[in-house]
């Protein structure tokens, strides 16, 4: 299935752009010509130059860099989240599925709450405790989004389990959180895999809207959402100040979704 | 049926309970101090008496359950106080900006449902055409496009450049035009790629298989049969929307100038008005577990073979 | 009609090379039967729906030439197929109880289908329909009309396919292995419906992979195995005196599950 997957035209761009971003963000200092939070009054909006590739912002500082260097928060933030909401999705799905249906309905009412909770809500509240941060962003962003993947993991979980081999390993003498290791989770990765994938998309698109709002990073960090929203004064003045920032967003989003969807094709035999 | 009626509003009261005491807990709990920040408004170095007597006077001085059940009186009697954000009664509040909300959400699914319809119908007629790859693309693009951004190019293009629209609301419909298009274009990409799976997959379907041996052509077996099957999870997907929209429609509401429920929310976050958020958080629950509720039941009218006596989602 | 003649028709996938019905040519005439008999994957059901025309385009691949009274079947286009597919020429599907659109009526259905191949009026339809599923064995004709297809059992659907193909007069019948989901009451009663189409006048083209069943239409049998007919002849002959190993083995397995011979079918 992987050679496969290497044939769609449309994985091979996703990864594509992902490796794009990838590299921005791990090789930022090499890439960027200059330092992205170096200010410079005097070169006020410059226009692109040699110097200043896609010219300055209004404080004198390197459009480029500043977009190099916010790939670096994107998937600074974006990339641990998943990891975090992966194994809390694994472990809360398997267990509302396999734990009893008390349980089982404990945990489901409680994703439906968070579920129906407005997710900015939860954003501005936990930035408002623990003030604005990488760490406040990623927990908001948790908190945000845990439900939908537990919930996930739980409606494959409680389709598998009524499946005929689960039945025959049970039979024959296998505990149940065996079968949630060797069985359950090897055949729910390639779907939780898609929703991996598309869970960085909409992760960075909420980091870089947070961050627009105003919550989150710190005001100065080079950061895609933060950048558009510095450049709303300037919309008459200078339009492509706000149209840089949102095209990387655009570009990390779609790499990981182009590949995530490409997954899911592959999976349900598109094409 | 009038069983599933009476389980389904149990748990939407429950949810919508969990809902107020999370809001109260989070906010009353881990928010900032709301009597200090009505206090700063008006003298930056107000003094701890001061912030005291702030305090005693919104009533903030009383423990956190008593002021979660005193909301809760209040909601039922239709008044639950005055926001520390605004300095009006909530339900004034609420009144003013829920329509605006609702309106931009309306819209915003008007448009997906005229944009996904057709082209989802005309790519499940033509599947592995051109068109049909090109689409598929283009929603994935879609789904990855910030709104505020897509916000900001369409105000560009059609307000700045081209002056069709203003800046700032103008009153009445036009003002929602491009809020509710950029609003919508994330939705109707996830609408036009689950509708056409749907679609597809019931043209795979052995009465699909049967119709074209009884001579019916690939179109008419499409929209005589094939969409009406197709749409349940096209409705669960659309009423599941419509209650995330209502509050993430905050980002939208900021770059159009908007005075929505979200922008609201926001601003009563920040605040630390429990009483305030829990009020918008319930309202937003209620929308969105109504609407899926909704979209439950349609589905369940529309294919009633597909119901199933256990299930418990 | 006066006869379906297949040539070398042979279907293979694109991706793969090698051919699922290979070369196949039989002749079928009006008021005949004509049985393709084999295990699962010998090929029948493939030949049966080239001859229909179902095959999507993308993945197989259809050579050779089937014709009705002279005029190709094969790669009519969407208009010309429905002046054929459905009018002359009647399909029986292989699962009755997900042949038909489930959010609809079985009245309307069999309506729909009358309206696209007939001019008759709504009243005359309505006549037609009531009287072929009476021909086909149903009875209570309104609660059949107004019911959807959850609501009958999987022999009564079958009643009504059979009944669609009555109501438009279908020259030619072709049925893919219209017994494997009915137990073996219904399936006697099932072969017995085909025998009284072909005793109207019609051609039946017969799929099976049970003997028994053949036996009791009779008509000319291809016993297909990998793609190829391996024998062909009258059923009874083939069955009392088989030709190739393959029929042998075929007849001892029927024999041997039914505890049966010929005479008792």
């Amino acid at each position: 299935m992987i050679k496969r997957l290497f044939r769609n035209p449309q994985a091979i761009l996703g990864l594509a752009l992902i490796l794009i971003v990838l590299l921005a963000a791990l090789l930022s200092p090499l890439l960027a010509p200059h330092d992205p939070n170096a200010t410079d009054l005097t070169k006020k909006y410059v226009p692109p130059c040699p110097e200043y590739p896609l010219g300055a912002d209004e404080l004198g500082r390197c459009e480029l860099s500043r977009l190099i260097y916010g790939a670096r928060a994107s998937l600074g933030i974006s990339v641990p989240v998943l990891l975090i909401l992966a194994v809390l999705g694994l472990f809360l799905g398997a267990l509302s599925a396999c734990g009893g249906r008390v349980l089982d309905h404990i945990l489901t009412f409680v994703c439906d709450t968070f579920i129906s909770f407005p997710q900015l809500v939860i954003a501005i509240a936990i930035i408002g405790i623990l003030g604005t941060g990488v760490r406040s962003v990623i927990l908001s962003i948790v908190v945000a989004m845990w439900a939908w993947f537990a919930r996930m993991v739980r409606s494959y979980a409680t389709l598998e389990m009524g499946k005929d081999y689960i039945l025959a390993a049970r039979l024959s003498g296998c505990g149940t959180v065996k079968l949630i290791c060797l069985h359950l989770i090897p055949n729910i990765l390639p779907q939780f895999l898609v929703y991996l994938s598309t869970g960085v998309a909409s992760s960075i698109l909420m980091v870089s809207g947070f961050a627009f709002l105003g919550l989150g990073l710190p005001p100065e960090t080079a950061e895609w959402g933060g950048m558009l929203s510095s450049a709303r004064g300037t919309i008459y003045t200078h339009p492509e100040m706000l149209v840089y920032p949102g095209i990387c967003i655009l570009i990390a989003a779609a790499g990981f979704n182009l590949f995530g969807e490409a997954l899911r094709d592959e999976l349900e035999g598109e094409g | 049926m009038k069983r599933y009626i009476l389980r389904r509003a149990l748990v939407f009261f429950l949810v919508l309970l969990g809902v107020s005491i999370l809001s109260f807990a989070l906010i009353g709990l881990f928010g900032r101090d709301p009597a200090e920040i009505i206090a700063r408004r008006t003298n930056l170095h107000a003094t701890y008496e001061q912030i005291e007597a702030v305090r005693r006077s919104m009533g903030l001085d009383k423990p956190l359950p008593a002021r979660y059940f005193a909301w809760m009186a209040g909601l039922f009697r239709g008044d639950v106080g005055v926001s520390i954000y605004s300095y009006k009664p909530i339900m004034e509040d609420v009144g003013r900006y829920l329509p605006v909300s609702l309106s931009l959400v309306g819209l915003s699914m008007a448009w997906v449902i005229l944009i996904s319809l057709p082209i989802s119908l005309v790519c499940a007629n033509r599947p592995g055409s051109i068109t049909d790859h090109a689409v598929r693309f283009c929603s994935v693009v879609g789904l990855s496009f910030p709104t505020f951004w897509l916000g900001f190019l369409l105000l560009i293009a059609f307000a700045v450049k081209k002056p069709i629209f203003t800046i700032l609301p103008a009153p009445g419909l036009k003002g929602y035009i491009l809020p509710s298009f950029a609003l919508s274009v994330p939705v109707f990409s996830g609408f036009i790629r689950v509708f056409r799976a749907s679609l597809l997959k019931e043209m795979r379907s052995d009465y699909a298989d049967y119709a074209r041996a009884r001579g019916f052509s690939r179109r008419r077996i499409l929209i005589d049969h094939a969409l009406r099957n197709a749409l349940p999870p096209v409705v669960t997907m659309f009423c599941q929307y419509l209650g995330y929209l209502i509050a993430g429609g905050a980002v939208v509401e900021n770059v159009f100038s908007l005075n929505g429920l979200g922008t609201y929310l926001v601003g009563c976050v920040a605040s630390a008005d429990s009483t305030a958020v829990a009020t918008c958080a319930v309202i937003v629950a209620a929308v969105f577990v109504a609407a899926n509720l909704l979209g439950d039941m349609a589905n369940r009218l529309l294919c009633p073979w597909t119901v199933r006596e256990d299930s418990h989602d | 009609m006066r006869e379906l003649c297949a040539n070398e028709l042979t279907v293979s996938l694109k991706r793969e090379g090698k051919p699922l019905v290979d070369k196949i040519s039989f002749r079928l005439g009006e008021g005949k039967s004509l049985i393709l008999l084999g295990e699962s994957g010998c090929g029948k059901t493939m030949t049966c729906r080239a001859v229909m025309g179902l095959l999507e385009k993308r993945r197989f691949h259809v050579s050779g030439s089937v014709s009705l009274d002279g005029s190709e079947l094969l790669g009519l286009s969407e208009k010309k197929r429905a002046g054929v597919y459905g009018k002359r020429l009647a399909f029986i599907p292989q699962n009755p109880m997900t042949a038909l659109d489930p959010s609809v009526s079985i009245g309307r259905q069999m309506d729909e289908t009358l309206r696209l191949h007939t001019k008759l009026n709504s009243t005359r339809r309505r006549a037609r329909i009531c009287s072929s599923l009476l021909e086909s064995g149903l009875e209570e004709t309104e609660r059949v009309c107004r019911a959807r297809p959850n609501m009958l059992s999987g022999g009564m659907l079958q009643r009504v396919l059979i009944a669609v193909a009555l109501s438009t007069g279908a020259e030619l019948v072709i049925a893919d292995e219209p017994t494997t989901a009915l137990d073996v009451v219904l399936r006697n009663e099932t072969v017995d419906a085909f025998v009284h189409l072909r005793e109207k006048g019609a051609a039946v083209l017969f799929v099976t992979h049970d003997f028994a069943a053949a036996l009791r239409l009779g008509g000319e049998v291809l016993v297909m195995r990998e793609g190829t007919v391996v024998e062909r002849g009258d059923v009874r002959e083939v069955w009392a005196s088989p030709g190739s190993e393959y029929t042998k083995a075929l007849v001892r397995a029927s024999a041997l599950s039914k505890g049966t011979s010929y005479a008792d079918c």
